[in-house]
């Protein structure tokens, strides 16, 4: 606890010295989007989007009444391999509306917010270059992946559970388990994304615990 | 088709009232305007005393306890509310502040319903509003005043849980054994109270005096008011050490049939308890009871005061964070004398009988382990007849037996399906009769008949001249020396069944029948830490009968581990509680007592305990298994 609190104490003599002015909102009082997105494959280039779903977070409080999710039509049949982990078929998209309906309403629900998920800088990549195939722009934004945070948390020995921290992985399936957060269901965006944001709630408390209470402090050790 | 996270949400609140009433419509209404919260543990819900907080939460993981901290800075847990329990159902309903401190004791998940969402619900389902407003309610006020009315007191008391000290009248009369009578009157009504302790010239409290003596001993038998208080006091001094909770003193009176206790610390009188103080102390009581069952001249009244007993004062004491094993002990006290009554009420019809005799208890009768009432374990013992008149002696008690059982029965002590009880002439012996039995169970041991005579030997004298039962007691621990052989087949049947917890410390439970997915908390948990500690008692010639006091014998003469003992008794404790809770909500729902539980729905803190009591046992086990050179049990 000692070393923690004088690792804390430097850090915040550090960003005093270096007098950074960035974003000094308490990550208890920003409003965040958490969210999951499943694809026709990990190919940026070839795979499309399928699925988007996220939840709201005001602070820690995770609001159900503020959720999204849409399934998406893409616009070439390509994809088979991912159908056994997200199970969604060509047939259960036919009737879904396209990214060119979905991606602006996601962009709305979003708007003005913090984006979190389990690593999200995919997710990203998929968003934005749908995006740019649009000609629309996402907003500029903070972004933070909770597997670095968790990553992040162990190797600062936070209240991070041994389990996860022993086998040193920091995939969404180990931690959930090692925080004992039931999913509803798996590999399907809303439920990623309601589990997701149970575990970066989590994670709030231990970065707080850590002085990590900022966005500021966040850019600072390299995780927004 | 964007409902799989507000299905989970609806599915989990149709568990947990007064929710479960409402329709799904209105359910998926209300789940969308939940908020997930999360608390790590010893971080507070609501503070006594703070703003009343904007939601009702309802723990999904994790526990919450609600506690008060007195003004002597002690903390009383009002209770622990785990998944599925509600938090802040007094603040979301009218607004007040918080009453109480609801703080996680460990890393809670809750779902918070905000409080307008709350009042809407009470102010249109009128379900929710009974529930709300109704018997709960009541409850947490009631016992709000009482402990304001404890805290009015300065002593930050509470009711049985609190100890002794806490309500000991102070200082207390004291005189010594040649006073006269006329002086410790006098000095009694100037101090206003019906007692007086006699001690000798070390203060050392050796007897009391109280109105009753005084009456009986004194004016009934004409003595001058010279007489000195030696003569016509009551001896001995029953005492109890300051330390030890109310609910023991109370066990203690009923037990000693008295109304004074001395409390004392080390060993000197410190103050009094009376019967008197104990019932303003406690609202539904057991003292009260005991005195209606005394009381009671006809048997079938007695059954009432059973009912109050199982319905009343079991869920009433234990909702007040007494343990079970106390409250076991409590409710054994009750049963013995309802049993003492009813042989007294028999005596009467049949004539006394011709021989002393002492009615034996059983199984868990027999180490006062009872709490929800099971099969009755019973038996007699008498005296040798004179020669010549075996058979009359025997054909007396043969039938008391008989009928003591029935009447038992009709009170709602169920028959014992094995036959283990006084209506079969085979538990109804002399003396020597039950030597040679326990003999012979020592002396050819057949697994079967360990088995079966086994609750046996957890037996208890309860009414007549217990000094049979005592002798028989000393009678089966010599016997025993010279029996290795029975204790190695006790050993085998007390490793027979594992506890449930298989590879990677999961739940081991049923895969089809009427248990399926369940567990069973008797066989490999209170059943299989009561072998065991039997064993260990039969092999140090423990002759206490009680698992925790033979617990508490074993350790101090050392027979075993302190640590494995602790460890035994806090499980045995815990699985106790655990099986009560289940087989009172059982009661409430009309259902067939039993012993099976899901693990799946229990809280994650009694899961964790539950583990942990199950690997302790599995430890002894291995224990035992290792210095009887026995094979490992097969699963």
């Amino acid at each position: 606890m000692i070393g923690q609190n004088r690792w804390g104490t430097w850090l915040n003599g550090i960003i005093r010295q270096i007098g950074i002015h960035g974003d000094g909102q308490h990550l208890l009082h920003i409003r965040y989007t958490v969210l999951d997105a499943e694809m026709t494959g990990l190919d940026l280039e070839r795979d499309q989007l399928l699925a988007i779903g996220a939840v709201r977070m005001e602070g820690a409080r995770i609001l159900i009444a503020e959720r999204f999710y849409s399934l998406i039509r893409p616009s070439v049949g390509r994809w088979g391999a991912s159908v056994p982990i997200h199970g969604i078929r060509p047939v259960d998209v036919a009737a879904a509306p396209k990214l060119s309906t979905v991606l602006p309403e996601f962009l709305a629900f979003s708007a003005g917010t913090v984006l979190v998920g389990h690593g999200v800088e995919i997710d990203r990549k998929f968003l934005e270059r749908a995006a740019r195939n649009l000609g629309l722009r996402l907003p500029r934004t903070r972004w933070i992946d909770t597997g670095r945070v968790a990553r992040w948390l162990a190797s600062h020995h936070g209240t991070f559970a041994e389990a996860a921290a022993d086998r040193g992985r920091f995939g969404l399936e180990e931690l959930l388990t090692a925080y004992e957060i039931e999913p509803p269901a798996r590999h399907h965006a809303l439920a990623d994304a309601f589990v997701t944001a149970q575990l970066w709630q989590r994670f709030l408390y231990e970065l707080v615990n850590e002085r990590i209470e900022t966005l500021r402090d966040l850019r600072l050790i390299g995780l927004c | 088709m964007d409902d799989v996270v507000l299905g989970s949400v609806t599915e989990f609140l149709k568990r947990v009232p007064p929710f479960q009433f409402l329709s799904e419509e209105r359910l998926r209404q209300l789940a969308r305007r939940i908020e997930v919260h999360y608390f790590p543990r010893g971080t507070a819900l609501i503070r006594r005393g703070e703003r009343p907080p904007d939601y009702l939460w309802v723990v999904v993981r994790g526990g919450v306890k609600k506690a008060l901290r007195s003004t002597t800075g002690e903390e009383h847990v009002f209770e622990v509310a785990s998944e599925g329990d509600l938090v802040g159902i007094l603040s979301s309903m009218d607004g007040q502040e918080g009453q109480l401190d609801d703080i996680a004791i460990e890393d809670t998940v809750c779902y918070a319903i905000p409080r307008d969402a709350v009042q809407e619900l009470i102010a249109t389902e009128p379900v929710v509003a009974r529930f709300f407003l109704g018997a709960l309610r009541e409850w947490v006020r009631t016992s709000l005043t009482a402990l304001e009315r404890e805290q009015g007191a300065g002593d930050g008391s509470l009711l049985l849980a609190a100890p002794c000290r806490s309500i000991a009248r102070q200082p207390l009369l004291t005189c010594t054994a040649d006073t006269s009578v006329r002086e410790a009157a006098r000095r009694m009504s100037t101090e206003r109270v019906n007692s007086i302790v006699v001690v000798d010239a070390q203060g050392v409290g050796i007897g009391i005096v109280t109105d009753w003596d005084l009456r009986e001993r004194v004016v009934a038998l004409g003595r001058t008011l010279e007489t000195p208080v030696g003569e016509v006091m009551s001896t001995p001094l029953v005492t109890i050490d300051a330390d030890q909770l109310l609910l023991e003193a109370v066990r203690l009176m009923i037990g000693r049939r008295i109304n004074h206790l001395v409390v004392t610390e080390e060993g000197k009188p410190l103050g009094m308890l009376t019967a008197f103080d104990l019932l303003v102390q406690q609202g539904t009581s057991a003292l009260f009871l005991a005195r209606a069952i005394d009381r009671e001249t006809r048997t079938e009244r007695l059954a009432y005061v059973l009912e109050q007993a199982q319905r009343q004062l079991l869920p009433f004491l234990l909702a007040r964070g007494i343990r079970a094993s106390e409250v076991a002990q409590l409710l054994s006290e009750l049963n013995d004398r309802v049993i003492a009554r009813v042989l007294f009420l028999l005596e009467q019809e049949l004539g006394p009988p011709l021989v002393p005799y002492c009615w034996l208890v059983f199984g868990s009768e027999g180490r006062r382990e009872q709490t929800i009432r099971t099969d009755q374990d019973n038996g007699i013992i008498y005296q040798e007849p004179p020669a010549g008149q075996e058979e009359m002696v025997r054909s007396y008690f043969v039938r008391l037996g008989q009928w003591a059982v029935e009447r038992l029965v009709a009170l709602g002590f169920p028959p014992c399906p094995g036959r283990f009880s006084a209506d079969n002439p085979e538990w109804v012996l002399s003396s020597a009769e039950w030597k040679r039995r326990f003999r012979s169970w020592m002396a050819l041991p057949e697994p079967q008949s360990v088995l079966s005579s086994l609750i046996v030997f957890d037996f208890r004298g309860v009414h007549g001249e217990c000094a049979l039962a005592t002798e028989l007691r000393s009678f089966v621990r010599q016997e025993l020396a010279h029996s290795p052989r029975f204790l190695f087949h006790v050993a085998a049947i007390s490793t027979a069944h594992p506890p449930p917890l298989g590879f990677l410390g999961r739940f081991v439970v049923e895969r089809s029948g009427e248990h399926k997915n369940q567990l069973d908390l008797k066989v490999g948990g209170t059943g299989a830490i009561v072998n065991l500690v039997r064993l260990f008692a039969l092999e140090h010639g423990i002759e206490e009968t009680n698992t925790l006091g033979r617990l508490l014998a074993l350790r101090e003469a050392r027979a075993i581990d302190g640590q494995l003992a602790d460890d035994l008794a806090q499980s045995f404790e815990f699985l106790l509680g655990l099986r009560v809770r289940v087989q009172l909500e059982q009661l409430q729902r009309g259902e067939r007592l039993s012993n099976f539980v899901d693990p799946r729905q229990l809280s994650s803190l009694d899961r964790t305990f539950l583990k942990e009591a199950f690997r302790v046992i599995g430890r002894t086990q291995a224990v035992v298994r290792e210095r009887f050179h026995l094979e490992q049990a097969g699963e």
